[in-house]
């Protein structure tokens, strides 16, 4: 309402030049920043995005001087309000980390203490600062936990942080880190744990507070969704350079820098259709600090790069006011022009559902009935440790059917906590079913691992979510391919070799990964193995646990092109589980929306991702991050944290945070009383809910892209 | 209206042992004429201000050329700032007005604003910011007619100028009234009006009776702030 | 579009042996500590001089005992049991470290003694840690009944003091090098067990312990192929400082006359032989005994010590 332009009066809060920062390690001097420059002024969010390893964190750290005992500054400067921040004493800098620069980050845990309730925390920051009464404080953190929708905010001040939900406490540290009103908010990956629908409604809280206490915000993410919806200016980091800077808008419509491009190349969009297109990775790798190439950092990877490239490093400039590139030839490079490179692989592929309109889907080869999943959970009266009383159980699958035809990929989505993984583990035998049934390729396989069959347990395999994990680092990579290899008797024992390297390269990797041990790998080439593994005994279906959750953008298209690729050649059929749903638009023909242990809605892809939903798939859809700004989506959050699946809500399980219950008669009494009916909207696609399909056909789609 | 809508957040600090040069230094480069003094936890101490820089003559005059440079360079904050009873506040929560008292009032152009308890730094509040309010107040941030309407001092007459042009369906951005100068039984009434032509307007203003266009001019929003870089 | 090239244009690597690589790999690490280095050469001077206390290593006549051996000056100068100088001697260029009451040698003694000692001690951790790391693998992998078994089992063992349980059982067996082992081995055992079951049930949790399980791997091969390696670095330093404590508790032993029956010259007895001259003014038995015990132990220490800081840093 006041005529200000925001943030643009005066000095910037924070002006960082030339920043160089260097860790000492066994090596010698490891360049890790170099020549970051940027300012924030009051009221701002400054976006920092790129891929692991690039310099993000050491730039958030540095400028606090946070650098631990082996990092430095080496060059440059940071002005904050006015005054050098660099050579000032760790006295000094103390006080203002206290007083004026506040920091978050991905793990709320770290700034807390587990053995303090959460209002004695928060008070101290003002009782020992500054001196202020004890009731007074309280008063004050009680009101700033309001401020940051908190529910229930005078409980959560007696609990210990381990009593909170993880989207609660990072939302009392974004509440401590306000308290003191810093000029500046650092925040390194803060929404990065959390789920959808947690992390939507904190970066609409990032953004109020942006706005209401004029906080110059520094926003650390790999996400370029989260970076669209937070941030005012963007800088895009790689290795270890800033290599675009431009307001938000202009960066998403006109990236200037190829990284840029290559970048939301890679992106899975919530629009396109696993039919529709295949994700155009970044080849190569982000080089080592230490082993940078001579000219342009990028230039490797670079679809566009030529001598002079090679000969001199670009500056960062000014393309137009605003808008900063580091490339020398951004002037030239048209981006809509991009084709893929030749080698890249196939042209988008049919879809992989029968083509014949009115032919009949193949015979399901999965069939899941009533699955249930209880864990027996210890109960807390001391009659439970004698056996006695009464055994709760955590219902993590509770009464599941679906079934998946030939060929076909079953997207699993859900916040997390909801069952996922324990499906899958259920269905590959690492924990045994409480009850129902499951069917495979017409065998039971209600039970453990070690109890079935050598000939199931071999076309029923599966790819894990933690790169670091899913390879045992004392053996080769070669070894570890060969192991199923040899206990299926795929092959005969004298063509393992050649059998081991036939999955290398159809993984896209060659003979030289044979003799190397985990450690010499990167985390997508970790991933491509426990692929190459679990297709080696091509199995009938490939169950994949978040397979790309850990990886970076770039390596995460790889990936799944790669998925894609091999599954489609083998005719394999897929469950494929994520937390992302534009990973899951991009490889499931079909998709299944899980709560609190319960499927509540599953189709035919396209239908999902379209009206009408199931409320709680609207919310989901309504909080994925965007990596693009123009994109509107309807406002919708939910309320409060998965319940407990100790004792899931009665009736409609997604009754207590339902945004939509008010569409029923009576604010929606009956979802609390009663289950809901299975409600067939055609085409297979079925949704679990008590409102009427009609009414939510007639709602409006969630994501509205701008025409 | 209130002083936190208006006030600078975050505005520049410096502790109390800092050399006055590097207030200076501070002050000059980002062009501000106010530096709030700070202890731990933003606790204000003082204010340093334009005047408090300069050596204040009677102290030169007892000086030598030597003692001048090696005053200067043991000079620190704290010896230079406003403090004690001539340094005022302002709250917050405090109405704009009450800000352009205690500025009249001391005859000083810039009041840190604090919280209680503790005096904690929250703002700054200066000239500049009211005339902002003054500017918001009167509309001259967006385009449209700038009427002056001369009325006599009696109840209705405020009415029958908002409802002729309320009928018409055009917008009121700002409006205010003074007394009218040197007449007492008149009142000037300013007001911006939008989403209408010049002719129509003065048409309707005319029809009111009683009452007298003293100006009409249109206005266009002042040019847009320094570019950032 | 300039060509592009997946990410294997690496050179070509010569492919070595997985083996000779971790073993190479290991010495680096042992290098690159000098606390480790420091150790290590404590422990070799105790193995050269072990390995060298008679001449059986370069002269292989030493070993038949024929008439026609004669020890190299040099080096095996005395045997350990036959008194060859003067009663208590002190130390002189004759008898470097002195003699004892016997007139026996103390030098050659103590590198007898060394022998000794390096073979009870490693033996008999090697064996706790075979009984240990098993218990300790079952326990953790199958955890439930089977862990909890295992685990009071072990609390009972460790309940114990160490040198109340060292006692009890020579005390019932007889001091014999075999009981020492025995003795040594029960007692460790459960340390060792409980270490490799806390890392078994951070390990097992790994996804390609599930990826071995879903393809229906037995739990041995598990317990072995994939568990085991991934826990042997841990174990090894965990080794090594038993080994540490190994050489003080045989040391103990032999001082408290529960070790080898004499003439055994294991260090622990020279001590307790030599202490009632330390008052008559020949305390060079007590002395040399006690240091060549200390040594070693420390010097063992040292490189658990600096391997584990290395590895640690490593990761
Ligand atoms: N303490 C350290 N000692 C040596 N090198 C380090 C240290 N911390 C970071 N690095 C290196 O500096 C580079 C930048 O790391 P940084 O953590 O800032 O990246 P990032 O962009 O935050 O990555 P991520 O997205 O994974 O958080 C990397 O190559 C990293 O290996
Ligand atoms: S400078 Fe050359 S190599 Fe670097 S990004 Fe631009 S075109 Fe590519
Ligand atoms: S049944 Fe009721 S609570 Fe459940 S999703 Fe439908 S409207 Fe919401
Ligand atoms: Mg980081």
């Amino acid at each position: 309402m006041h005529s200000r332009p925001p943030g643009k009066i005066g000095q910037p809060v924070i002006r960082v030049d030339q920043l160089g920062i260097a860790y000492e390690t066994r090596q010698g001097l490891v360049h890790a920043v170099r020549e970051v420059s940027f300012e924030i002024h009051r009221g701002e969010t400054l976006g920092l995005v790129g891929e692991s390893g690039c310099g993000k964190s050491t730039v958030a750290y540095g400028l606090v001087n946070y650098l631990g005992r082996n990092g430095r500054i080496v060059r440059g400067e940071i002005q904050f309000q006015g005054q050098s921040l660099v050579g000032r004493s760790e006295e000094e800098l103390r006080r203002l980390r206290g007083d004026q620069i506040s920091m978050v980050f991905q793990d709320p845990m770290t700034s807390l203490n587990p053995v303090m309730p959460v209002g004695e925390q928060m008070a101290e920051v003002l009782t020992v600062h500054r001196a202020m009464p004890k009731d007074e404080a309280r008063t004050r953190c009680l009101e700033m936990l309001r401020r940051v929708y908190m529910p229930d905010p005078a409980k959560v001040l007696e609990r210990y942080p381990h009593q909170i939900s993880g989207g609660q406490q990072q939302r009392v540290v974004i509440a401590m880190a306000l308290l003191n009103n810093p000029a500046l908010l650092v925040m390194d990956e803060p929404t990065t744990a959390l789920d959808v629908t947690v992390e939507a409604a904190v970066l609409d809280l990032i953004a109020d507070l942006r706005r209401d206490f004029d906080t110059a915000i520094l926003f650390i993410s790999h996400n370029l969704g989260v970076i669209a919806r937070v941030s005012n200016r963007v800088g895009v980091m790689y290795a270890g350079e800033l290599v675009e800077l431009a307001a938000v808008d202009e960066l998403f419509a006109d990236p200037r820098h190829p990284y840029t491009q290559g970048l939301l190349r890679c992106l899975p969009r919530l629009g396109r259709s696993k039919a529709s297109s295949l994700l155009h990775p970044i080849r190569g790798r982000v080089p080592a600090p230490d082993r940078l190439p001579p000219g342009c950092v990028f230039e490797p990877r670079c679809d566009y790069a030529r001598q002079a490239c090679r000969a001199e490093r670009p500056a960062l400039r000014a393309l137009r006011p605003g808008h900063h590139t580091r490339c020398l030839f951004s002037d030239e490079i048209d981006a809509a022009a991009w084709a893929p490179p030749a080698d890249e692989g196939r042209p988008a592929v049919a879809d992989s559902r029968p083509a014949a309109a009115g032919g009949d889907p193949p015979a399901p080869i999965l069939n899941v009935a009533g699955l249930k999943t209880y864990y027996r959970h210890p109960s807390a009266s001391p009659l439970g440790v004698l056996g006695l009383g009464q055994t709760d159980y955590v219902k993590a699958v509770d009464n599941v059917s679906f079934a998946v035809p030939k060929g076909r990929t079953l997207g699993i989505v859900g916040e997390s906590g909801c069952g996922k993984s324990t499906l899958i583990k259920t269905l590959i035998g690492l924990e045994s079913p409480s009850g129902g049934r499951a069917d495979f390729i017409g065998f039971d396989i209600n039970r453990r691992v070690s109890q079935r069959d050598l000939a199931i347990i071999r076309e029923l395999q599966m790819v894990f979510q933690n790169p670091d994990a899913t390879m045992n680092p004392s053996y080769t990579v070669g070894q570890q391919i060969e192991r199923p290899l040899r206990r299926f008797k795929i092959v005969p024992p004298a063509q393992v070799h050649a059998e081991v390297v036939r999955l290398l390269r159809a993984v896209k990797l060659d003979e030289h990964y044979y003799d190397r041990f985990p450690r010499q790998l990167s985390g997508g080439e970790k991933q491509r193995i426990g692929i190459a593994r679990a297709f080696a005994g091509r199995p009938d279906l490939v169950l994949c646990d978040e397979p790309v959750s850990a990886l970076d953008v770039s390596v995460q298209a790889a990936v799944l092109n790669l998925l894609m690729e091999i599954q489609r050649e083998q005719n394999t059929t897929m469950l494929f589980i994520s937390h992302d749903l534009s990973v899951v638009r991009f490889l499931s023909d079909d998709v299944a929306v899980m709560y609190l242990g319960q499927i509540v809605e599953i189709g035919p892809a396209e239908a999902i991702y379209a009206p009408p939903y199931h409320p709680y798939t609207e919310s989901l859809l309504a909080a994925v991050p965007i990596p693009d700004p123009t994109v509107e989506q309807e406002p919708i959050r939910l309320e409060g944290s998965v319940p407990s699946p100790l004792h899931p809500p009665s009736g409609c399980r997604f009754h207590t945070r339902c945004p939509r219950r008010n569409l029923l008669p009576a604010g929606g009494q009956i979802c609390e009383t009663t289950e809901p009916p299975w409600q067939e909207a055609g085409g297979g696609h079925r949704l679990y809910c008590h409102i009427p399909l009609e009414t939510l056909r007639g709602l409006a789609p969630v994501v509205k892209a701008q025409a | 209206m209130l002083v936190k809508d208006y006030m600078t957040r975050h505005p520049i600090l410096i502790e109390p042992r800092k050399h006055v040069t590097d207030a200076q230094r501070v002050m000059t480069e980002a062009g501000i004429r106010h530096l709030p003094v700070v202890g731990d936890g933003k606790r204000l101490l003082g204010l340093v201000t334009r005047q408090r820089l300069a050596i204040q003559p009677h102290q030169l005059a007892s000086l030598d050329v030597w003692e001048i440079t090696r005053y200067l360079a043991d000079l620190t904050v704290a010896d230079v700032m406003v403090k004690g009873p001539d340094l005022h506040t302002i709250s917050p929560d405090a109405t704009l007005e009450e800000a352009a008292d205690v500025m009249i009032r001391h005859k000083i152009s810039g009041l840190p604003v604090v919280e209680a308890p503790g005096n904690i730094v929250v703002g700054i509040l200066t000239e500049t910011d009211l005339l902002i309010e003054l500017q918001d107040l009167l509309g001259a941030v967006d385009a449209g007619w700038r009427v002056v309407m001369r009325v006599p001092d009696r109840p209705g007459e405020f009415r029958k100028l908002v409802r002729a042009i309320g009928d018409k369906g055009w917008g009121i951005m700002a409006m205010g009234s003074v007394r009218t100068p040197k007449d007492p039984k008149h009142w000037d009434l300013i007001l911006k009006v939008r989403w209408c032509g010049r002719e129509e307007l003065l048409d309707v203003l005319r029809g009111i009776p009683d009452q007298e266009i003293v100006d009409l001019r249109e206005t266009r929003p002042p040019a847009a702030g320094p570019a950032a870089g | 579009m300039p060509p592009s090239s997946p990410a294997t244009v690496l050179p070509a690597r010569p492919a070595r042996p997985p083996l000779a690589q971790r073993l190479r790999a290991g010495l680096d690490v042992l290098l690159r500590s000098r606390v480790a280095l420091v150790g290590a050469a404590l422990v070799l001077f105790w193995v050269l001089v072990a390995a060298f206390a008679d001449d059986c290593l370069i002269q292989p006549a030493c070993w038949t005992g024929s008439p026609d051996y004669t020890p190299t000056p040099w080096l095996a100068r005395y045997p350990f049991d036959k008194g060859v100088g003067p009663i208590l001697g002190a130390p002189s260029a004759e008898h470097w470290l002195g003699t004892d009451r016997n007139g026996r040698d103390l030098w050659a003694r103590l590198a007898y003694g060394a022998r000794i000692i390096l073979t009870l001690a490693p033996l008999s951790v090697g064996v706790a840690v075979l009984l240990g790391g098993a218990l300790g693998l079952m326990a953790g992998y199958f955890g439930g009944v089977v862990d909890e078994l295992i685990s009071r089992l072990l609390d009972t063992v460790i309940a114990f003091p160490q040198i109340i349980l060292y006692l009890i059982i020579i005390a019932a067996l007889g001091p014999s090098a075999a009981n020492v082992v025995l003795a040594i081995t029960i007692a460790g055992a459960p340390g060792i067990a409980r270490l490799v079951r806390s890392l078994t049930l951070d390990i097992k949790t790994r996804d390609y312990v599930a990826a071995a399980q879903t393809r229906g791997e037995s739990p041995w091969y598990i317990m072995a192929v994939e568990i085991l390696p991934n826990a042997s670095g841990p174990i090894i330093i965990d080794a090594m400082l038993r080994v540490g404590y190994a050489v003080f508790a045989i040391g103990t032993l032999g001082f408290l006359g529960l070790g080898l029956p004499p003439p055994s010259p294991d260090w622990g007895s020279i001590v307790n032989l030599g202490r009632r001259f330390i008052a008559a003014g020949h305390p060079w038995d007590a002395l040399w005994a006690s240091l060549a015990t200390a040594s070693l132990v420390i010097g063992l220490n040292l490189m658990a010590d600096g391997l584990s800081e290395e590895t640690q840093r490593y990761r």
